[in-house]
């Protein structure tokens, strides 16, 4: 509650009109310009530390050992009893464990990974092409790392309860309008792109992989 | 520099920053997708 007129000086009390409470005095202006100092220069350290934090966070962990349940399951395509419940794309070498999200507007990249619609899928076949952001500050960005993948490293996606294995077969930079990286095949296989370079969103990094049965 | 002054000058500045994170969040993003279709 405002006790004190803050217009007059000394302060007045509301409540009896004079100076009673006086050791109470209105707050200076420097204190206000301080807090806000302090609000300013917050707001500032996280605008421009945050698209960093993943960095940070990856050079202190990526030794750690990786998800347990991508390294000891049974392969190829057998029942896991460590299977996550939803859909699921880990990459080992990342660290990285995300559920697949499935929607058919391209706001859907908003919750992670994205298997595009009408895209094959490990059990019914075909190019299975899956997305996400690189990085945002909502959150949603699941492939900050995705450039460190190598050829040969694995994928394993858990799908439908079943362990499908896969090998990164190539890694490339192409255009936005490259959309020949999502068309439909025969074959079964994994595309996994994103933006890149890393803050904007001119090109796409895209991954292929091939069930490791096949590669 | 007076302090009020300075009180101004940081109230824009927050102003600022709170558009640039909100553009960040929402704009950018948009911009990106937009790039997908």
């Amino acid at each position: 509650m405002v006790y004190f007129s803050v217009l007059s000086n000394p302060p007045v009390c509301y409540l009896c009109h004079t100076a009673c409470m006086i050791r109470l005095r209105r707050p200076r202006l420097r204190t206000v310009n301080n807090w806000l100092t302090v609000v300013v220069a917050a707001l500032a350290l996280y605008i421009i530390g945050m698209p960093f934090l993943p960095a940070l966070s990856w050079w202190v962990h990526h030794e750690a050992p990786v998800i347990s349940h991508a390294a000891t399951a049974a392969t190829p395509a057998a029942n896991s009893p460590t299977a996550p419940k939803d859909n699921t794309l880990v990459i080992p070498a990342l660290g990285m464990s995300e559920t697949i999200h499935e929607g058919a507007g391209i706001h859907t990249l908003h919750f992670g990974v994205w298997h595009l619609p009408n895209t094959g899928s490990p059990d019914k076949g075909g190019n299975m092409v899956m997305a996400g952001h690189r990085y945002t500050y909502s959150g949603s960005g699941v492939f900050y790392h995705l450039d460190l993948v190598k050829t040969g490293d694995p994928i394993v996606l858990y799908w439908q309860h079943q362990r499908y294995n896969y090998v990164v077969t190539k890694t490339e930079v192409v255009p936005p309008t490259e959309t020949s990286v999502q068309a439909p095949s025969s074959d079964a296989h994994l595309t996994v792109y994103t933006c890149t370079p890393m803050w904007t969103f001119k090109n796409r990094l895209v991954v292929f992989a091939k069930p490791e049965a096949a590669s | 520099m007076r302090e009020w002054h300075r009180t101004v000058l940081l109230i824009v500045l927050l102003g600022v920053l709170i558009a640039t994170l909100v553009w960040l969040r929402t704009g950018l993003e948009n911009q990106a997708l937009d790039t997908l279709r």
